[in-house]
């Protein structure tokens, strides 16, 4: 082949690659367009109520028990305090199962102490499987607590073991370390009351807590985090739950709901087997495998997503720690991809097939690798000078300012809808955050998602550490 | 010309963000005032409401008070109502009445957004009168399934009788689906309308879950007139309904359901079983004796559980049998008969 015929083939396979990562580009662009639209007239339709009195007397008779499931490993420290918010929240009929999911410190310790426990024995349902109970323990003082000692397994293992364990007909999962709002649990039921029958599932806002002041479990004072990190997380979560779910389950085609905060109908969980092990994208694919065995049956069924009811996390404030996290979101996302792509735009699927999943292969499967690949070839292609400068600078900036824009809705409907942050001056900053966050920031997320990608590839399955600072409690 | 209207494209868009962030800082700073202002709005206006509960402040200067703001009064009295109770409600509703308040609510929910037109259709309550239960019947077809659904409460707790048939084939519980409030909807008229709902639990033309839902709140009114036709309809094809006439018959706590009862606890269906128990435990149904014991052997946990529960709760008799199987080491259902009496403490 002569060098001639060679550098045309190049020049082609170089215009190819710009053209899928413009293509690409444009697609997600277009989507979170979409999805802020799409968001902003469900927020504006439902706006939420803030009367918790007016709530409780719309919702209290009707609510259904619900056993909120609380794995716990290696939280010595906090489990009591955190125990002991889940059970004065303001909820009509629940019970808290804490699975201590054979934590090597003193978290059974301090909880048998923290609330005067002792064995009890219980039947219950082996429907899903799970490592070895070893035993449970309750205390008359506290008729609403139930605590499990289980050999380790893991997170899907902990919370099948609290699957068997509870009674209530509906179930919600959520981290140990996390802080539910007093009323989440009242706000977030609300499609089970509406639509008993066919809603399955129901995700619930995750707020970042670094930043606001905690007492006894509960969140205080809202505020932004000191942490650039955490401030750029608090910009991405605005975007990913007010924007993104949102949209996605007003179009019902919501994949994921967070393993943070979540409600499910128990016995559909049972149905498919619960939480899946060897997987660290156990929220999303239990997701998936609702989806897929609800459109097998041709059952009418509802995945929902609510904005008001509010889970305050920790988010990492080190790049280390919140690298690990990344690599771990993407190497579960590409897991369960993998496991249900051939849902993948089969008309048996409808819109999860088709909406759901196609956006999983552009976001999470095609995305990370095109995106570092432009990142890579536009500058190069300028530097051979393939690639006009004007044009170059014209279209960085083009993405740039799209990229501000979106982040602007997001907090745009937060301000209008929701209003959590209490100052003025918190929206100058998170707008300044979600401007600088696209130098640097974003560019590291994708090469931490990258790593994630070739964890997977390598068939990596450990979870790796994930060290907190743990939230100031004062 | 591609070159500039990327270049233009890129100002625009960041100028629009820019400026739209910049006026919602603004209007942040402003209605933090308005917030501040409201709020000691607010509590001047419930000191003096709690001073007129109290006998401190004579009702001609409460109802000036109240109907200076109408918005502000409307949010604190649907507050009040939750927190007090009888002679207390009755006043603040006679004086509430004499304002212009619940005039408000009504214009409320005829023109109102969503969660207004909600709220005010669940307030009118408090203020009876042929205005107000016109209103709500009116709002009985508002475009939101919800507030329709909290008009139909309203008038429900009023006394009214509701058009439910009318109701359910136009508006309410579309496409088979019903929803908890419906159910109490249907909870709250079952008393006086037990002819529409048990004509609604016999159409067989009708969504399963509404005859369902229409025989749970029958069953709720505790009335022994509903044996008979709970009981003409346990050989329904429909698990559903059969599961709701086993729970009914469970709630009336009627002798006379026993035969249905036993019938029911060798169902194919597991969901019928297990409410069957559930219903021979508070009937204290002591001919099931034997049929609960054999469901301790149930491929089903909820029903060998129930079982089990049940048999606890027949008595001496029932005990005996429930100790006699923890006796026997390795088996299943000795190992659940063990579990339900260390459960429920019974030595």
């Amino acid at each position: 082949m002569s060098t001639i015929a060679i550098e045309a083939f190049t020049g082609a396979v170089l215009k190819g690659v710009v053209m899928l990562v413009i293509l690409t580009g444009l697609l997600q662009n277009a989507l979170a367009m979409m999805q802020l639209v799409l968001a902003g007239r469900v927020l504006a339709r439902n706006r939420p109520e803030r009367r918790l009195g007016l709530l409780w007397r719309r919702y209290a008779d009707l609510s259904p028990p619900i056993a909120l499931l609380v794995p716990a490993y290696n939280e010595e420290l906090s489990i009591v305090d955190s125990l002991r918010s889940m059970l004065a929240l303001n909820y009509p009929s629940f019970e808290v199962i804490a699975i201590n999911d054979g934590s090597r410190d003193g978290t059974l310790q301090a909880m048998i102490e923290g609330f005067g426990l002792e064995p009890i024995q219980r039947s219950y349902d082996m429907a899903v499987s799970h490592r070895t109970i070893r035993g449970l323990y309750g205390s008359p003082r506290y008729p609403k607590l139930l605590v499990v000692d289980k050999e380790n397994g893991g997170k899907s293992d902990a919370l099948n073991a609290g699957i068997n364990l509870s009674r209530a007909p509906i179930f919600c999962a959520i981290d140990a370390d996390s802080i539910l709002e007093s009323d989440a649990l009242l706000r977030a039921v609300r499609p089970f009351i509406d639509e008993p029958a066919r809603t399955v599932a129901v995700g619930g806002t995750i707020r970042i807590a670094n930043g606001c002041r905690i007492r006894n479990g509960r969140v205080m004072q809202i505020g932004l985090p000191g942490n650039l990190l955490a401030l750029f997380q608090t910009v991405e979560y605005l975007r990913a739950f007010l924007m993104a779910r949102l949209a996605w389950s007003r179009l019902r085609a919501l994949t994921i709901v967070s393993g943070a905060f979540g409600l499910f109908r128990r016995q559909v969980v049972v149905a498919v087997g619960g939480y899946s092990h060897h997987t660290v994208g156990e929220d999303f694919e239990l997701i998936l495998k609702i989806h897929r065995h609800m459109r097998d049956r041709g059952e009418d069924y509802a995945v929902s997503f609510i904005p008001e009811p509010v889970c305050w996390t920790e988010a990492p404030e080190s790049l280390r720690v919140l690298g690990r996290q990344r690599s771990r979101w993407q190497r579960g996302a590409l897991e369960s991809f993998s496991r249900h792509s051939d849902m993948l735009f089969r008309p048996k699927y409808g819109r999860i097939g088709w909406l759901g999943l196609g956006h999983v292969l552009l976001v999470d499967v095609i995305g990370p690798p095109v995106e570092v690949l432009g990142y890579i070839l536009i500058p190069l292609l300028w530097f051979t000078g393939q690639l006009s400068a004007d044009y170059l600078f014209a279209f960085l900036a083009l993405t740039f300012v799209y990229g501000v824009f979106v982040s602007v809705g997001s907090l745009i409907l937060e301000e209008i809808e929701l209003r959590r942050f209490p100052r003025a001056g918190d929206l100058a900053i998170l707008t300044a955050a979600a401007i600088v966050e696209n130098f640097g920031y974003r560019q590291l997320n994708n090469l931490w998602r990258l790593r994630g990608y070739w964890q997977f590839l390598r068939g990596k399955s450990d979870w790796g550490a994930m060290t907190r600072v743990g939230l100031s409690r004062g | 010309m591609l070159l500039k209207a990327l270049w233009i494209t890129a100002i625009a868009i960041a100028a629009v963000a820019i400026a739209v962030m910049v006026l919602l800082v603004a209007i942040r700073g402003l209605s933090g005032l308005w917030t501040k202002r409201r709020g000691r709005q607010r509590e001047a206006l419930l000191a003096t409401l709690l001073q007129w509960l109290e006998g401190g402040v004579d009702d001609t200067a409460m109802k000036a008070a109240l109907t200076r703001n109408h918005a502000l009064a409307t949010s604190l009295l649907i507050e009040i109502f939750e927190l007090v109770r009888g002679e207390d409600q009755a006043r603040l509703a006679r004086l509430t009445d004499e304002t212009s308040l619940p005039q408000y609510l009504r214009e409320t929910l005829e023109v109102g957004r969503r969660q207004a037109r909600l709220a005010a259709a669940e307030s009118l309550v408090w203020f009876p009168s042929p205005e107000t239960r016109a209103v709500l019947r009116f709002a009985l077809h508002d475009r939101d399934l919800s507030v329709g659904l909290a008009a139909a409460a309203s008038l429900a707790a009023l006394g009214d009788e509701l058009p439910i048939r009318q109701l359910l084939e136009t508006r309410l519980g579309q496409e088979g689906e019903t929803s908890r409030r419906l159910e109490a909807v249907l909870g709250a008229v079952a008393h006086r309308q037990a002819a529409d709902l048990l004509d609604l639990a016999n159409d067989e033309a009708a969504p399963e879950r509404l005859r369902a839902a229409a025989i749970d709140a029958l069953a709720r009114t505790g009335s022994f007139g509903l044996l008979d036709p709970l009981a003409r309809l346990a050989p329904s094809p429909l698990m559903e309904v059969r599961a709701a006439v086993a729970r009914g018959l469970g709630l009336l706590g009627h002798p006379g359901a026993g035969d249905t009862i036993l019938q029911f606890l060798t169902d194919p269906a597991w969901v019928v079983r297990s409410e069957a128990a559930e219903a021979a435990g508070s009937i204290g149904l002591v001919e099931a004796a034997d049929l609960l014991c054999g469901l301790l052997h149930d491929p089903n946990w909820w029903v060998r559980f129930r079982a089990g529960a049940a048999l606890s709760e027949l008595g001496e008799q029932g005990v005996a049998m429930l100790k006699e199987l923890a006796d026997s080491p390795g088996s299943g259902s000795g190992q659940m008969a063990s579990l339900i009496l260390a459960e429920r403490k019974i030595a």
